[in-house]
């Protein structure tokens, strides 16, 4: 059963030791040395996933070329002048770079992206801008040149409706556990600050994931209810409202949402045309 | 061969729909378990007479699940009793508007063989709902708990959608909730067949549900890869297309040969429609077989309909391989009789077909036959 | 290869400036967003165009020119700014910079300095173009407009010289702005202009500086002999053309040139391709072209303009007269 999801916690010897097998996506501090934070993990344990909070547009420390995947979250990217030096080393690496999703750092995805560079935003803040986000996805989905994918969008075009693009975050009830500090278990980050706790890390192999995922549906079906708001948007699919910070109906995301669902119909009917 | 059984062993019904014929008439006492010993015996008796036939079993009502689970754990038992090894040509199903499923229904409905329920929901408010205020949120809760716990257990679920006057204004909204809701294995929307005084304001003409469905239709023609499975389009693509022909019983032309209503106290007749409006009757199962029933010399008339039909009121129609007059019973209510096209179920198709479908899909149906 | 301008605000007032009237009536408000330039830089890479070229107004007066100039540079593209010369310190920091830290800045980012003659120039502009000139001038191809007939480009041998600028003048004449009053060379007095020109040639030898003319000269102002001496001192490279650079403004509008911009504007995103864009002017061009052939009544017989050899002096000629006569032509300016 611990193989069937991933646990997302802290960077914790202790934590580590309380499992074995499992698979980990371990949230590093900017101190850290990815390298020792990578040994530690799989010492026992499967690494699925480095991540990292950080104000610095760089890549981190002890970071191995054939590392699992790395998600670096930052503020802001800055200027361009500032991190254009190290583009070349950003490009190729295993390494993503998330923005919250403000008109600058949606532009810096889109460079980024340009260059070869992972990039994404982090729909899940309470002033995502949605305008923003929705015109990087118009770059994303139907830009002239080949880029680098831009998450969340890579994830909800692969899901296409069959999950959210909250998946890019290691997101999903059923899938994902997270952790904190004391060992307790939630089915989302924001979840896990506002203790709703499913259980502990100690009782992981028993920790019924299938009622998780149900208990989740139920929450999720809440909104059928009422035949308005996230009922009837179009782009309730891609969304399933897993994101939980987003408010009922006036949070101004239904056209991004639409437009997203809209956009992984094309990509995947291109890929089809190949 | 396959027999659809539209099997009601119980007219009662927690939810006050507005429209609905059965809870409308005074009620048939439930089936009592000599009665439901004895369905299962002229099952038994039917498959050894025939022994390429398999049948569909469909637990319908009123409300089945007001039965409680003990029931169904009944009725697998003497359905072991009385058919044996051919129990394996036995599928059961079930239409439940699912508010009283939980936990305890899961082991007796999986030991039936029941994979898929067959539901409807209205989200429209006070069109269903629990008591004589229709407390459509009450039910509405119930019924998306019961999904939620129907998905855990592993069951899928089926779903029909009834459109009444009320949702009319609202084509595009129940669209997006439909499909929204929906993990359903299968959606169809209906019109909805409102008998008699239509008190409630909630009947449709054809040319409302044409357009209705029309606008269902140019949502959903664009995500069709994505949510293939709702009805009538799929089957109409499927037709157009020469993949397959008409497989709900409306427009089949086959009910004759498939279907058939066994109700509370035995008593037989065509169809659940043909029941509940009280059209149609070929006696009771406690002086006749099922094999009886479906030799009856009133069904031979419905058997003859397609002939007359094809010759008569619908001959050169280009939709008839589509159509086939649509439901008997509609025309017998009308009519008195079957041999005549149900003409609302024909005018609707019509417009339909010509209005929206075939312009939006670049589809144009030819029939095969000449 | 289109010319992008990055914004239309300028820090000079020129006497001559064709673009006068489009820098006046444009949004001084309007910089070229960064989204755009991304869009830009997809249809010229798609075109295997890999040539930015930023214009203005002054290109540096906008707040990220000096990381568009490192985006483009990151891209692949080579990257030439046509400027005054006349910047904030904090741009030639910024400037420093991208030649400082982006791989290839020095081979790749380069300058087209416009230069007036200081001598006919506002006071204080000298001292900013000079330091300009004295910090980046190996980078700095010199420029000029000619729009007197008394011009005079000792200066720009002696900038050569004294900032080590490439050895190269890039020549411009003036053009008449459609629908505008401004100061341009005449057709009439485009032999007279040559003239003075060719007394410059010495001078280019000397310097080992090679002479490259813009768009807009006529081939018959130069006698056969002056154009051999002319094509020598251009090393061979001597065009007599009608260039049709397409220019694309900070709102992504598309128009042929400066001199036609008041005409035939269309938003760049109707074309699904640079090439399209291009060939969408040059059919109009072709259609003016038919109307007359050049600035001469004699360029329709012209053999040489038949043969490309020159395209018959700037089309903003032409198109003038066509619009001052009323609409009795067969070709419709809008």
């Amino acid at each position: 059963m611990t193989q069937e999801i991933t646990v997302v916690l802290p960077f914790s010897g202790e934590l580590f030791g309380k499992v074995k097998n499992a698979n980990l996506a371990v949230q590093a501090k900017e101190s850290d040395d990815l390298g020792e934070v990578a040994a530690a993990a799989q010492s026992q344990n499967k690494l699925a996933a480095i991540l990292l909070s950080t104000s610095k547009l760089e890549l981190p420390a002890g970071l191995q070329p054939r590392s699992a995947p790395v998600s670096l979250y930052l503020e802001t990217a800055g200027r361009f002048l500032d991190y254009a030096v190290r583009v070349n080393e950003f490009a190729g690496a295993p390494v993503r770079f998330y923005f919250p999703a403000t008109p600058g750092n949606a532009v810096a995805v889109r460079l980024l992206s340009s260059l070869g560079v992972k990039a994404g935003l982090d729909l899940r803040g309470e002033n995502t801008d949605w305008d923003a986000a929705c015109e990087l996805l118009h770059y994303d989905a139907y830009g002239k040149m080949p880029h680098e994918p831009i998450e969340p969008f890579a994830s909800a075009y692969l899901q296409h409706g069959s999950s959210t693009y909250c998946e890019a975050y290691l997101e999903r009830a059923g899938k994902y556990v997270h952790c904190d500090e004391a060992g307790n278990l939630a089915n989302s980050r924001r979840e896990l600050a506002d203790r709703v706790y499913i259980g502990t890390l100690d009782g992981l192999s028993g920790l019924d994931v299938a009622a998780q995922a149900a208990a989740a549906r139920k929450r999720e079906l809440s909104v059928f209810m009422k035949l308005e708001g996230c009922s009837v948007c179009p782009g309730y699919k891609v969304c399933a409202r897993k994101n939980p910070a987003q408010k009922m109906e006036a949070c101004g995301c239904k056209d991004f949402m639409t437009a997203l669902l809209e956009a992984a119909r094309e990509v995947n009917l291109r890929k089809g045309e190949r | 061969m396959k027999l659809t059984i539209i099997f009601k062993p119980t007219e009662r019904c927690n939810s006050n729909c507005a429209y609905c014929d059965v809870i409308s008439k005074p009620l048939t006492p439930d089936m009592s378990d000599e009665m439901l010993e004895l369905v299962f015996r002229r099952m038994g008796e039917f498959l050894a007479l025939k022994p390429e036939n398999k049948i569909n079993l469909v637990w319908h009502g009123g409300e089945p699940l007001m039965l409680g689970p003990d029931y169904f754990r009944k009725a697998l038992e003497i359905q072991t009793r009385h058919c044996g090894a051919d129990s394996s040509r036995i599928r059961h199903k079930i239409q439940s508007n699912l508010t009283l499923f939980g936990e305890e229904f899961v082991e007796p409905l999986r030991a039936l063989g029941v994979k898929d329920i067959g539901t409807s929901f209205e989200p429209v408010p006070n069109v269903r709902g629990f008591g004589p205020g229709r407390d459509s949120a009450a039910y509405a809760g119930k019924f998306l708990d019961a999904v939620a716990s129907l998905e855990k257990h592993g069951f899928g679920w089926n779903y029909i959608y009834v459109a009444t006057k009320k949702s009319l204004p609202k084509a595009a909204e129940l669209y997006y909730f439909l499909t929204n809701l929906s993990n359903a294995r299968s959606v169809m929307v209906n019109p909805v067949i409102i008998t008699g005084e239509d008190v409630h304001g909630l009947a449709i003409t054809p040319g409302e549900f044409a357009d209705f469905l029309g606008e269902f239709f140019k949502l959903w023609w664009r995500g069709r890869d994505k949510f293939n499975h709702i009805q009538p389009f799929m089957e109409y693509v499927d037709m157009y297309t020469g993949v397959s022909l008409s497989r709900v019983c409306t427009t089949s032309g086959n009910c004759a040969y498939s279907h058939m209503y066994i109700g509370p106290d035995g008593s037989a007749s065509h169809c659940g429609r043909a029941a509940d409006c009280h059209i149609v009757s070929y006696g009771n199962i406690k002086d006749m077989s099922l094999n009886d029933v479906m030799d009856h010399e009133l069904r031979r008339k419905f058997i003859g309909r397609d002939a007359v039909l094809k010759t008569g009121e619908c001959k050169g129609c280009r939709f008839w391989e589509i159509c086939h007059g649509d439901c008997p019973l509609g025309a017998y209510e009308v009519y008195g009789d079957s041999h005549h096209k149900y003409e609302w179920g024909c005018e609707f198709r019509k417009l339909f077909l010509e209005k929206y479908f075939e312009p939006v899909s670049g589809l144009r149906y030819e029939p095969k036959e000449h | 290869m289109p010319n992008i301008l990055l914004t239309q605000r300028c820090v000079r007032s020129c006497p001559y400036c064709f673009a006068k009237k489009h820098m006046g009536g444009a949004d001084p408000g309007a910089f070229l967003p960064w989204e755009d330039l991304v869009y830009l830089a997809d249809i010229m890479q798609e075109d295997k165009c890999m040539e930015m070229r930023f214009l203005g107004g002054e290109p540096t007066l906008h707040p990220a020119f000096a990381d568009f100039a490192a985006y483009s540079l990151a891209r692949g593209f080579s990257v030439t700014v046509f400027t005054s010369g006349i910047m904030a310190p904090k741009v030639k920091a910024d400037i420093r910079r991208v030649f400082e830290t982006i791989p290839r800045a020095k081979e790749k980012l380069s300058f087209l300095c416009n230069i007036n003659d200081p001598a006919k120039s506002p006071p204080e502009e000298v001292p900013a173009v000079e330091d300009f000139l004295q910090e980046f001038g190996g980078s700095v191809t010199p420029g000029f407009n000619i729009y007197t007939l008394d011009f005079d480009l000792q200066f720009l041998f002696e900038y050569i010289l004294r900032y080590g600028l490439k050895r190269n003048i890039r020549l411009g004449i003036t053009h008449p702005i459609l629908r505008e009053d401004n100061m341009f060379i005449r057709p009439e007095d485009m032999r007279a202009m040559m003239q003075r020109l060719l007394g410059f040639l010495p001078q280019f030898l000397k310097l080992d500086v090679v002479p490259s003319l813009d768009c807009g000269f006529p081939l018959c102002a130069l006698t056969d002999e002056e154009l051999g001496r002319f094509h020598k001192a251009a090393r061979g490279k001597l065009h007599f053309s009608c260039g049709l650079p397409l220019d694309i403004g900070p709102d992504m509008q598309v128009w042929s040139c400066f001199p036609l911009s008041a005409i035939n504007k269309k938003s760049i995103y109707e074309f699904d391709t640079l090439k399209q864009a291009g060939e969408h002017f040059s059919q109009l061009m072709r259609n003016c072209r038919v109307e007359a052939g050049g600035i001469y009544p004699e360029c329709d017989a012209c053999d040489w303009r038949k043969k490309q050899l020159c395209h018959g002096g700037c089309a903003a000629h032409i198109l003038k007269k066509i619009d001052e006569e009323g609409n009795i032509r067969a070709l419709k300016l809008t």
